[in-house]
C-alpha cells in the first residue's frame, strides 16, 4: 500500500500528468470540437481526418483517454494528500488547495454521471413535461413548464430611414449626392424639405414576399424588410415598394433624377424574457419571469433563458439543467481560494 | 474623457524621458521623477476609467478596448504597490513599466472605443467581478513577465540586491497573478452557471484559461519542489505570459465561442 501511495504521489508523476493534461487541453483548444467527420477530412486530409476521429480528437473532453487522464490526476492528488497529511498542520493552505482540486475532480465525476441538461423549446401558451437532452433524447420532468409569454426588449427601437439621392448633373461625374435622410414611420406621412416631396408610408413588411393574393410578409424575421408607400408629389396615388436589401428594385419612380432609398436599422436587443409557470397535475405551483442571467429553479431543475427565433416571436428556447455536482464544485472553489490565500499569504510575508 | 487617457500616455512617456535625461546628465533624481510621472499617468488612467464608467452607466469592462485599458491600469497599479512594499530597490523598473504602458496604450488606440449598450449575456454584476479579477491577474502576470525579461537580459555585473529584489518581484507577482487568475476562472464559472446553466463548457476561452492556470500551477510547483529559481523561473514566466496573451487576444480573434463579444 505504501509503495502504491509513493508511486502515485510522486512529483514526477504530477509533472508528467500535468504535461499530458496541458497537451490534451492544447489539442482540445486548437482542434475544433464536435464538427462533422467530413469537416476533419477537409481540415487535415483524408488520413489525418481518420486519425482525428480514431483518437477522439474531435471530442477530446468527453473521450475515454481524457477521462482516464483526469482519473490519474485525481489519484495523484489523493495520494499526495494521504501521504502529506501532516501538511495539514505545517502548511494548511497547500493541503486545503490540493483537497479543493480533488473535490472538483469528484464534482466533475458526479456531473458526468448524474447531471441532465437540454433544451426546452416552447411557444407562448404551450406546456411541456419533457425536454430534449443534449444528445437529442427526450428527458421527462416530474412537472410541466408552461410558457405564458415571451418578449424582447430593446435598447432602442428599430428605425426606418429613407434617403433622397440626386444624380450628379455633371455628365463627367458618376454617382449620386445625398440630399436628405428622413426617419419615417409606417402609417404616417413623411416630408422631404429638399425635394418638397410628400411620402405616405403605408405599411412595413418585415420579410416581404409575393403570395397568392399579393404582397405578404413571410414571418416576423427582418430578412427582407420592405415599405409600401405612396408618393403624393408628381404621379400622385401611385403605390411603390422600397426594399432595404435591394435599393435598386421597384424603387419610387425617378422624379427629376431623385431616387429614394430605404435603410432599415434594426433595434439593439436589451433583453429577452419568458414568463413561465410550473404546473403539477394541471395546478400552477410557481410563476417566474426568466431572462438571460436570471434563471428560475424548481425541485432541483434550473431554467435558463437561452434563445429566441427571429422568425417566430412567440417562441422561446429555455435551457434546462439538473446538476447535483454544483454544490461540490462550489465547495471546491471556496476551498481552493481559502487554501491559496492561506498558502500565498505566508509566502508573501 | 479622452483627454485623461491622452494625459496618461504623456505622463508614461515622461516617465521614460525623465530617466533618459537623468542618465544623460548623470542626475540622481532620474528614477524618483520617473516614478512620480508613472503615478501621475496611473491617476489619469483612473480618472479615464471613472469617467467612462459614469458615462456608460456600467463598469467599462465589456470589450477588448475597455478591458485592455483596465489591464494597463492594473499593471501599473501592481508595480506601484510592489514599489510601495519593496521600497526604492524597484525604482529603476519604473521606466520599463512606463514603456510597456505606453506601447499597450498605443495598441489600445487601434481598437474600437465607442461606448455601446450591453448585450443581454453581459448584463450582470458578474461582469465587473469576473473581468476585473482576470484583468488584474493579467496585470500582475505582466509585471512578473516584465521582471523576467529584465532578469534574463540583466548583465552579471548588476548588484546582488537588485537581482534579489527583482527575483522576489517576479515570484510574488506570479503568486498574486495566479491567485487572481484562479479567482477569475471561478467567478467566470459561477457566472456561466447563472447565465447558461453550466459552470464549464470547454469553450475555447475557458480551455485556454485552464491551460494558462495549469502552466502557472506547474511553474509554482517546479519552484517549490525542484528549486527552479532565478533564470529558470524567469524563463517559465516568459513563456507563461505568451499563454496569457494567447488566451486574452488570440482566442478572441482566432476562435469563436461563448466569449466572442470580447473581440469587439
Amino acid at each position: 500500500m505504501t509503495r502504491l501511495i509513493n508511486l502515485f504521489s510522486s512529483v514526477k508523476l504530477f509533472l508528467t500528468l500535468s504535461a499530458l493534461m496541458l497537451a490534451a487541453f492544447l489539442l482540445g483548444g486548437v482542434i475544433p470540437q464536435g464538427e462533422a467527420p467530413q469537416a476533419y477530412q477537409e481540415m487535415f486530409g483524408r488520413v489525418g481526418g481518420v486519425w482525428v476521429l480514431n483518437l477522439r480528437l474531435n471530442g477530446v473532453f468527453s473521450s475515454s483517454w481524457f477521462l482516464a487522464l483526469m482519473c490519474g490526476g485525481a489519484l495523484n492528488i489523493l495520494a499526495c494528500t494521504v501521504k502529506q497529511w501532516k501538511l495539514l498542520k505545517l502548511r494548511p493552505g497547500v493541503f486545503i488547495s490540493h483537497l479543493a482540486v480533488m473535490l472538483m475532480f469528484i464534482g466533475g465525476a458526479v456531473h458526468g454521471l448524474f447531471s441532465v441538461r437540454g433544451t426546452l423549446a416552447l411557444e407562448a401558451g404551450q406546456a411541456k413535461g419533457e425536454f430534449a437532452g443534449d444528445a437529442g433524447e427526450p428527458v421527462a420532468m416530474p412537472f410541466e413548464i408552461l410558457l405564458k409569454d415571451f418578449q424582447i426588449r430593446y435598447w432602442d427601437a428599430e428605425k426606418h430611414v429613407i434617403h433622397a439621392l440626386k444624380k450628379r448633373e455633371d455628365p463627367g461625374q458618376d454617382g449620386e449626392d445625398l440630399l436628405e435622410s428622413v426617419e419615417v414611420e409606417p402609417g404616417k406621412d413623411a416630408h422631404f424639405n429638399s425635394t418638397s416631396a410628400e411620402l405616405s408610408i403605408i405599411k412595413f413588411y418585415p420579410n416581404f414576399s409575393i403570395g397568392s393574393s399579393g404582397p405578404v410578409t413571410v414571418n416576423e424575421a427582418r430578412e427582407n424588410p420592405a415599405l409600401t408607400l405612396r408618393l403624393k408629389d408628381g404621379k400622385a396615388g401611385k403605390t411603390s415598394y422600397l426594399f432595404a436589401n435591394h435599393p435598386d428594385f421597384h424603387g419610387v419612380p425617378d422624379m427629376g433624377g431623385i431616387r429614394y432609398v430605404y435603410e432599415y436599422r434594426p433595434g439593439r436587443i436589451k433583453q429577452f424574457e419568458s414568463r413561465i409557470a410550473v404546473l403539477e397535475g394541471g395546478v400552477e405551483k410557481m410563476e417566474k419571469l426568466i431572462s438571460v442571467n436570471s434563471p428560475a429553479g424548481y425541485k432541483g431543475y434550473r431554467f435558463y433563458q437561452s434563445g429566441y427565433d427571429a422568425k417566430n416571436l412567440n417562441f422561446s428556447s429555455i435551457q434546462v439543467s439538473k446538476d447535483p455536482s454544483v454544490a461540490l464544485i462550489y465547495a471546491g472553489f471556496a476551498a481552493l481560494m481559502i487554501g491559496l490565500s492561506w498558502a500565498f499569504w505566508k509566502e508573501m510575508k | 474623457m479622452e483627454i485623461s487617457l491622452k494625459a496618461s500616455f504623456v505622463f508614461y512617456g515622461a516617465a521614460m524621458a525623465v530617466t533618459l535625461l537623468g542618465f544623460l546628465f548623470n542626475k540622481a533624481w532620474k528614477f524618483k521623477y520617473s516614478v512620480l510621472a508613472l503615478l501621475a499617468g496611473w491617476l489619469s488612467s483612473t480618472a479615464h476609467i471613472g469617467l467612462r464608467w459614469a458615462m456608460a452607466g456600467r463598469a467599462p469592462l465589456s470589450n477588448q478596448y475597455e478591458s485592455l485599458i483596465f489591464l494597463i491600469w492594473a499593471f501599473v497599479a501592481a508595480y506601484l504597490l510592489f514599489k510601495r512594499f519593496l521600497g526604492r530597490s524597484l525604482d529603476w523598473l519604473a521606466p520599463w513599466t512606463a514603456l510597456v504602458a505606453v506601447l499597450s496604450l498605443g495598441g489600445a488606440s487601434f481598437l474600437e472605443s465607442d461606448i455601446s449598450p450591453l448585450v443581454p449575456a453581459l448584463q450582470s454584476n458578474w461582469l465587473l467581478i469576473h473581468v476585473s479579477t482576470v484583468m488584474t491577474g493579467y496585470g500582475a502576470l505582466l509585471l512578473s513577465f516584465l521582471g523576467a525579461v529584465v532578469f534574463v537580459f540583466m548583465g552579471k555585473a548588476e548588484p546582488e540586491d537588485r537581482r534579489k529584489s527583482l527575483e522576489s518581484l517576479i515570484y510574488r507577482a506570479c503568486l498574486i497573478g495566479f491567485w487572481l487568475l484562479s479567482m477569475g476562472i471561478i467567478t467566470g464559472a459561477v457566472w456561466a452557471n447563472s447565465a447558461w446553466g453550466s459552470y464549464w463548457s470547454w469553450d475555447p476561452k475557458e480551455t485556454w484559461s485552464l491551460i494558462t492556470w495549469l502552466y502557472y500551477a506547474v511553474a509554482i510547483h517546479l519552484r517549490r519542489t525542484k528549486g527552479w529559481k532565478d533564470r529558470k523561473f524567469a524563463g517559465l514566466m516568459l513563456w507563461g505570459f505568451v499563454l496569457v496573451m494567447f488566451t486574452y487576444f488570440g482566442v478572441n480573434y482566432l476562435m469563436s465561442g461563448l466569449h466572442s463579444y470580447g473581440r469587439s
